[in-house]
């Protein structure tokens, strides 16, 4: 039904294991439509905002590609936004992102306009190799932003893809999730106060 | 405080001892010290080791479990605590109290389980575990029409809880639907409209399953649009609308609650809203004219909502939404032309429209938005246009309203959904008008953008719609000149790769422009044609199993206009076409076997 405006391509990088399709498994289902097909009908067409939810994401997913550094460098240099995901329970997989994130500097010159986010998943998980603060640190050094998330728990998994686009400032994107998110918190304080 | 550590050893002795007297001194105490300071004072109960005792606290038999409740409440306001309060075994004590007769008991039951699943996954999942929920929700069921204020009280706790219970948890939300919560919660919102503290929780427990889709169809069986609506009249708070729109937003999307939401007369608030708000530059004011003219958008996306609205074209909300198209609000030009796109869903309104000078009002508006136009107002009012242009009688009438020439001032847009949206009012436009389709197809700037978008691979429908122009000019046009055009500015290669395309539509119109092609301009385009391995393409598509009928049927009569070029009849004489051609003398569809037949005899004679 909505209809397609800017595609934008998210890559994810990380280490086996690491989480990543749970986690863009568990937006997808949440906030994603359909993909969008090309209108091949010619009959009357429902419209609404192009400013809504109508930007596509195609997110790569790049398990096992190492193999094959020839698609790495492809899909970094189509990539429109990245996503280093590594778990909190090992430190290796912090540190395999890193020939990763040089290869993106080196391909697209600097991070500097791109949106780059370091995001720590597993984060319900007691079994820590790597603390927030390490992360934090890492991050700060490749100048580009850091969150925590679980998918399994869905923690901060709709805001990690918000507060990649808020990331880009070159385009006018929003996935007219903020209204609930900002909803979200107004009712958690809420509640909060009234038990 | 100093005395807290006091009081903590004292309780540990106590509760073994369960020496009563001193016990409830012990716990009033702690109650107190909560009271004064809640963090450090939980943290050293947490440290005291005292959490654990606490279960043997809450048996039924015990005299002091509201008391006790009353402090894991508390203490369970503090992130910290949550996850200790599952780890000292309370949960399923906790669940059992809520079997209790004792409205007390039950209240500050629900209290602690409500904070002890804020946020926290250990303590949903534990409450899950002991089958907190649908005891809730059946006391909800028994109590919903009391309204003395103690159990209004109590109805707020136990919505809270549920809330928060199932916040950002999909699983648990539809858990508490199949437990039939929502028929209790729509009910609840109905007797006690004038409890402010109740409405507002049920309305955020509604935020919370309204966003999961298993639950529109039960909400739909409600008369929850109704309530919602009669709510939404009384509220002249902001933040109490802003709740409401939230809970709207989600609900709108289902298309028999929209059509509900319009009975109820939730259209005529909004449009007071817009009218009270359009002049305001509050902050307040301008979301609250957004959302709810784009809610106002929403429910006329369902085609029953958007007909009962249009009223023949002389309903006062059609009117009203019509005036706010020349406004000077871009918010509201955007939900002006987004309506009217709407709106114009069939041919009976698309006539009446264009009939009464909507064209016009729409042609100004985009006027207004050439230079540093507003992207989402361009779109809009474009996709209005286009579904306009798509009875065949409102085509003329457009085109000599100088449609096309104010479409074609966006040609130069970078932005994608505009670029889609032109393409497809142009393509709608010229539709069986051959005089408009020359006119375009001899416009060298709008074929070389066509040219350059049939490349932009990154907006598949951009793509997609510009090919199928491109096509569209040479089909209805008929036009030699159009052809020339279109191969001076590159588009042959184009054509040939759309035959290929995944869309049978789409590889029939290439497969008829080119044989038009073919048979006017063949001289001019056999080069194009040539490196686009045009005849490779057709003896793939003839060979292929899969192809359609009508696609075999074409790309037969395409080789056999394309004999006429020396280079061409060369590849396919080097081709064997007469092998799958002879094949499709037997196919079932009987215009195939004919033309298949006809090929077959050209072949052999010019071979």
């Amino acid at each position: 039904m909505p209809e397609q405006s800017n595609d934008y391509r998210v890559v994810v990088f990380g280490a086996g294991g690491v989480g990543k399709s749970s986690l863009v498994l568990r937006f997808v289902k949440g906030t994603f439509r359909d993909t969008y097909i090309p209108t091949i009908e010619d009959t009357y067409r429902q419209v609404i905002s192009c400013d809504k939810s109508v930007c596509t994401l195609q997110i790569t997913d790049t398990t096992g590609s190492h193999q094959f550094p020839a698609m790495q460098r492809l899909s970094i240099s189509k990539g429109h936004a990245f996503i280093l995901v590594f778990s909190v329970t090992s430190k290796q997989s912090l540190e395999e992102l890193g020939p990763i994130y040089k290869l993106i500097v080196q391909i697209k010159g600097s991070v500097e306009d791109i949106p780059v986010m370091l995001v720590g998943n597993k984060c319900d998980e007691t079994q820590r190799e790597v603390d927030t603060r390490e992360a934090q640190a890492v991050a700060q050094e490749w100048k580009c932003a850091f969150m925590e998330t679980s998918a399994k728990m869905n923690y901060n998994v709709k805001e990690l893809f918000q507060e990649l686009l808020t990331l880009e400032t070159r385009r006018n994107m929003s996935l007219n999730i903020d209204g609930k998110r900002s909803g979200k918190q107004k009712r958690t304080d809420r509640v909060k106060g009234k038990c | 405080m100093d005395n807290l550590s006091d009081t903590l050893k004292k309780l540990k002795i106590t509760a073994v001892d369960k020496t009563e007297d001193s016990l409830e001194g012990c716990l009033d105490c702690l109650l107190q010290a909560l009271a004064q300071n809640n963090t450090e004072t939980s943290e050293k109960i947490q440290a005291s080791g005292i959490l654990q005792l606490f279960a043997s606290l809450l048996t039924p038999q015990s005299s002091c479990k509201a008391k006790v409740a009353n402090i894991i409440a508390e203490v369970a306001k503090n992130e910290f605590m949550r996850i200790p309060c599952v780890d000292a075994g309370l949960i399923s004590p906790l669940v059992q109290l809520l079997n209790s007769k004792d409205q007390e008991v039950l209240l500050q039951t629900g209290r602690a389980l409500g904070n002890i699943c804020y946020d926290s996954h250990e303590g949903r999942s534990a409450v899950d575990q002991a089958g907190g929920a649908q005891i809730v929700i059946d006391h909800l069921r028994s109590l919903c029409s009391i309204t003395d204020p103690a159990n209004e009280k109590l109805l707020t706790v136990f919505c809270g809880m549920l809330m928060n219970y199932s916040n950002e948890n999909d699983s648990l939300q539809a858990q508490l639907i199949n437990m039939g919560v929502i028929p209790t919660l729509v009910k609840l919102l109905g007797i006690h409209c004038q409890n402010a503290a109740l409405t507002e929780m049920c309305l955020v427990a509604f935020g919370n399953l309204a966003e999961l889709e298993s639950s529109k169809e039960q909400f739909a069986s409600t008369n929850i649009a109704e309530e919602l609506v009669k709510l939404f009249k009384k509220q002249i708070e902001h933040d109490k609308r802003e709740m409401i729109f939230e809970v709207l937003a989600p609900l709108a999307e289902n298309d028999a609650i929209k059509l509900q939401l319009v009975e109820a007369g939730l259209v005529e608030c909004l449009l007071e809203i817009v009218q009270q708000k359009v002049d305001s530059d509050k902050e307040d004011d301008i979301t609250e004219l957004k959302t709810g003219s784009d809610l106002m958008v929403l429910l006329l996306l369902g085609d029953e909502s958007m007909q009962k609205l249009f009223e023949g074209g002389k309903g006062s909300v059609f009117q009203r939404v019509l005036s706010w198209i020349p406004s000077n609000n871009h918010q509201l030009q955007l939900a002006g032309a987004l309506a009217i796109a709407n709106f114009a869903r069939n041919d009976a309104n698309c006539i009446h429209m264009v009939d009464n000078g909507i064209v016009e009002k729409l042609m100004d508006l985009l006027d207004r938005h050439v230079e540093d136009g507003n992207v989402t107002v361009q779109h809009a009012a474009l996709s209005a246009l286009r579904n306009l242009a798509i009875p065949v009688i409102n085509k003329a009438k457009m085109l000599s309203a100088g449609v096309t020439e104010a479409v074609l001032k966006f040609l130069k847009s970078e932005m994608p959904p505009v670029q889609f949206k032109l393409l497809g009012t142009l393509r709608m436009l010229i539709d069986a008008q051959a005089e408009a389709a020359e006119q375009l197809g001899k416009n060298v700037k709008l074929v070389e953008r066509l040219v350059e978008w049939c490349e932009a691979k990154d907006h598949a429908g951009v793509m997609g719609e510009s090919n199928r122009l491109l096509s569209a000019l040479i089909r209805h046009s008929k036009s030699k000149d159009v052809i020339k055009t279109i191969v001076q500015s590159g588009g042959i290669k184009h054509l040939v790769t759309m035959a290929t395309s995944e869309h049978v539509i789409m590889q029939n119109e290439a497969l008829v422009a080119l044989a038009l092609i073919a048979a006017l301009e063949l001289g001019t385009a056999e080069k194009d044609l040539e490196s686009a391995k045009l005849v490779q393409i057709l003896h793939r598509l003839l060979a292929d199993e899969r192809s359609a009928p009508e696609i075999k049927y074409n790309s037969m009569v395409l080789i056999c206009a394309l004999m006429g070029s020396e280079c061409l009849h060369k590849e396919v004489q080097d081709l064997a076409f007469l092998d799958v051609v002879s094949k499709l003398r037997s196919h079932e569809n009987k215009s195939v076997a004919q033309q298949a037949s006809l090929t077959e005899q050209r072949l052999t004679v010019e071979s």
